[in-house]
């Protein structure tokens, strides 16, 4: 299964738990347990995208948006 | 001197630290393990008159030996210091956290399983047959809640009798799954290595161990066989690539069999929401659903901000006539009461029509926002991302950029290539920031009323051809059909809104753009009042008209005026400059009644005696034409910089900033032609 779950990562498409595991036939937490061992053993990166504008745009009238976080996994180089 | 050592291994967080201290409590020691930087956490206590001591292991994930601390544990499970091993396991999370029992099966030493975090398991609505459990392992499986000193009885009673009973876990299932999963290399080994084991660690475990690699195994196994045989050895696992894949595969299957029928989850009571989430994340319906989602997310703030921005409208009004009526009457200067008037109380009221929109858009998306959607809108967009050529990661500097584009261009840097990047900051200006909405809200209420609407959707369709073919254009230069990665992304679960932060994000935010859009409009107002401003009243003396006219020819091919010209140049700088322009050029004396009594046709401010105003109309088609050019323009010019920054190309820049400003008047010429066939 850490084979398969790897592979979805060469679609190039981003893919959610749910539906990860809905293609390997488990669940969410089993998926996102493999998950967390590929990261571990360094297979995959995890990349927490903290977006906002740090700053950057005090001229700026519509900027002071609350960050944005995401959590994503994409492969290890 | 104790009677009986026992040691609680698992990983980092499931609680051995808790526990250790709960049975302690004061009789601790902390030192270091010989020779090593790792932390040594020595207790004791005392049970139905036996002595007991425990060691709190070094938290790890499994038992290979990479860390330091990994080392620790193994050697210390190894040298036969403990009389019974405890291994905790979250029960809130057992998919995850059994994987310490999985690697530990195969070492034929005396463990108990230590479920921990009941009471958070019990809260998710889980029961766990620990019974069930602890008869396939063949080992005590003690439910427990480590926080909880009083709950330590079963523990204490399981102890007292396993240590003796010699309780060894079974392995038979997981070496299966490793014949079955891995085959002829497991087989291979398994005949190598001597059958038996060696020490406490079993052929199958050793096996296991070979295949992922690990250091302390080989050696181990290298220093029990002979030349030939380890030779052999070696010859099998050249021929295995990333076995701890295989055997980690392995242990997650054996997990999954051992929760299978033990662990049920009662019935989800998120279940509508469940259900809710499989349409919002489905291939087909999760994209048709956000972007309704989105629509009725702008139709809805609209709703909102209408009614407040024509409070305001109101108020300015009057403010505006009772305001110069009553400086006149007093013999204030002229040019004071003009500045006043038409410079400054205007900015200040566009500053306030502008809040409203924030407040709308700020309060519907915050919302969304708050609730856990936002997540599924980057999911669901992933695909389209795909078809503009831009990896899945692109989505997130665009959902910035809605609140302000400089956010999304240097939120860019999340995408590693730099023709990537390069593109996806191109595309990313395409998108309106909270200032260029609110701008085009307020200016397109107030010319086409209700039909605003179907402007903004115009708007928004026009965007998405933009940005199909500014990919096309700029990805042809800088995309190679490889950049493409895949990711896996965390969808965050719904919640209830916290209605108390929203509305106090919705306020800050109001405070923030009120403040710098005061600034920025006033200071704008003012200059382009102090160029057209002449002391004979005529307008058409001034230097800021006399260049205008002298352009309009030009910049009326793209329908725009010179003073929406104007606006949409001082755009570039930043959006709601743009609204200082108009306010004050619309209301300088001779040249025009303010630009609401142009609209609303009411020519009151213009004949309280002020100037002989004339009353200039901006047509329907000029400023469809005007929202066009500003709705594409250039995001504004600190998004330039950081543009610049971020791609240090100045070459690509410059191309994407003439770019925009190129298409903007294009988009600007076409709307007001096809304005002039509609209205
Ligand atoms: N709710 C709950 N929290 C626990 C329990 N046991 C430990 N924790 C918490 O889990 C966290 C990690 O515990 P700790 O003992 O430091 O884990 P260690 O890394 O294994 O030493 C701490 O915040 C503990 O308070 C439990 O039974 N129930
Ligand atoms: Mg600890």
């Amino acid at each position: 299964m850490l084979n398969e779950i790897l592979d979805q990562f060469k679609k190039g498409r981003t893919f959610s738990f749910q539906e990860l595991a809905d293609s390997l036939n488990t669940d969410v937490q089993t998926v996102k347990a493999q998950i967390d061992y590929l990261e571990r053993q360094g297979y995959i990166k995890k990349v927490e995208v903290y977006t906002s504008c740090a700053g950057g745009c005090s001229s700026c009238a519509g900027c002071n948006q609350g960050t944005q976080r995401s959590i994503i996994w994409e492969l290890s180089q | 001197m104790s009677d009986t050592t026992i040691a609680l291994l698992g990983q980092p967080n499931s609680g051995k630290s808790t526990l250790f201290n709960g049975l302690t409590g004061s009789r601790q020691h902390v030192g270091n393990w010989p020779g090593k930087t790792v932390e040594k956490k020595e207790g004791a206590f005392h049970y139905n008159g036996i002595n007991y001591a425990v060691v709190d292991l070094p938290g790890t994930y499994s038992l290979s030996a990479n860390s330091e601390e990994e080392v620790v544990t193994r050697d210390y499970i190894a040298g036969n210091k403990a009389d019974l091993i405890c291994i905790l396991a979250d029960a809130s999370q057992l998919e995850r956290s059994l994987f310490m029992l999985a690697d530990y099966t195969g070492i034929n030493k005396p463990v108990v399983l230590l479920l921990n975090m009941m009471d958070v398991a019990i809260q998710q609505g889980k029961t766990i047959d620990s019974q069930a459990i602890s008869k396939k392992l063949g080992i005590p499986v003690i439910p427990i809640t480590a926080l909880n000193r009083k709950g330590y009885e079963e523990f204490y009673k399981i102890i007292e009798t396993s240590q003796k009973s010699n309780s060894t876990l079974k392995e038979k299932e997981l070496t299966d799954i490793f014949f079955e999963v891995i085959g002829e290399p497991f087989k291979q080994l398994l005949k190598l290595l001597p059958k038996d084991g060696i020490g406490a660690f079993s052929s199958s475990w050793l096996a296991a161990k070979l295949l992922e690699q690990d250091n302390h195994a080989m050696q181990l196994v290298k220093s029990k066989v002979d030349v030939s045989c380890w030779r052999e050895v070696e010859t099998v696992l050249s021929s295995v690539k990333n076995g701890n894949l295989f055997t980690a595969d392995c242990k997650f299957k054996w997990i999954e069999s051992l929760l299978k029928n033990s662990v049920k989850k009662a019935a989800n009571k998120q279940g509508r929401m469940n259900r809710f989430d499989r349409i919002a994340t489905s291939r087909i319906w999760g994209k048709p659903l956000a972007v309704g989602i989105i629509i009725l997310g702008l139709i809805l703030s609209m709703v909102i901000a209408i009614p407040i921005m024509g409070v305001f409208q109101k108020i300015s009004q009057i403010a505006t006539v009772q305001l110069s009526t009553a400086l006149v009457a007093v013999g204030v200067p002229k040019v004071v009461i003009s500045l006043l008037c038409y410079g400054i109380l205007t900015a200040v009221t566009f500053a306030l029509m502008m809040v409203s929109f924030v407040f709308g858009i700020s309060l519907v998306f915050g919302f969304i926002e708050e609730i856990g959607y936002m997540a599924r809108i980057s999911y669901v967009f992933d695909s389209t991302m795909s078809k503009l050529g831009l990896q899945g990661k692109a989505i997130m500097p665009f959902l910035v950029s809605f609140g302000c584009n400089i956010g999304g261009v240097s939120g860019s840097r999340v995408i590693d290539s730099w023709g990537q990047r390069v593109t996806t900051i191109a595309l990313s200006w395409v998108v309106p920031c909270a200032a260029t909405w609110s701008v085009v809200g307020l200016v397109s209420t107030v010319f086409f009323g209700s039909h605003a609407l179907l402007v903004v959707l115009s708007l928004f369709v026009v965007a998405s051809l933009h940005m199909a073919i500014t990919s096309r254009l700029f990805g042809k230069h800088l995309i190679k059909e490889s950049d493409r990665i895949g990711l896996i992304m965390e969808l965050p679960p719904y919640h209830k809104p916290q209605y108390r932060n929203l509305f106090r994000f919705v306020f800050m935010r109001m405070g923030d753009v009120l403040k710098r859009a005061l600034k920025t409009i006033i200071f704008v107002a003012v200059i382009f009042w102090a160029l057209s401003y002449t002391s004979d009243g005529n307008v058409a003396n001034s230097v800021i008209y006399k260049i205008g006219t002298f352009i309009e020819p030009v910049t009326m091919w793209f329908g725009l005026r010179w003073q929406t010209f104007m606006a949409f140049l001082s755009a570039a700088m930043g959006k709601e400059a743009a609204l200082g322009v108009l306010a004050a050029l619309f209301n300088s004396q001779g040249q025009a009644a303010g630009i609401w009594d142009v609209i609303s046709k009411q020519a009151e401010v213009s004949t309280s005696g002020l100037g002989n105003a004339m009353l200039t109309d901006i047509s329907k088609a000029e400023a469809l034409a005007f929202i066009y050019a500003f709705f594409f323009n250039v995001p504004c010019l600190m998004a330039v910089v950081t543009t610049l920054q971020e791609t240090h190309s100045l070459k690509w820049t410059l191309r994407i900033a003439g770019y925009y400003m190129g298409v903007a008047l294009l988009m600007s010429a076409i709307a007001y032609h096809v304005g002039l066939l509609i209205f």
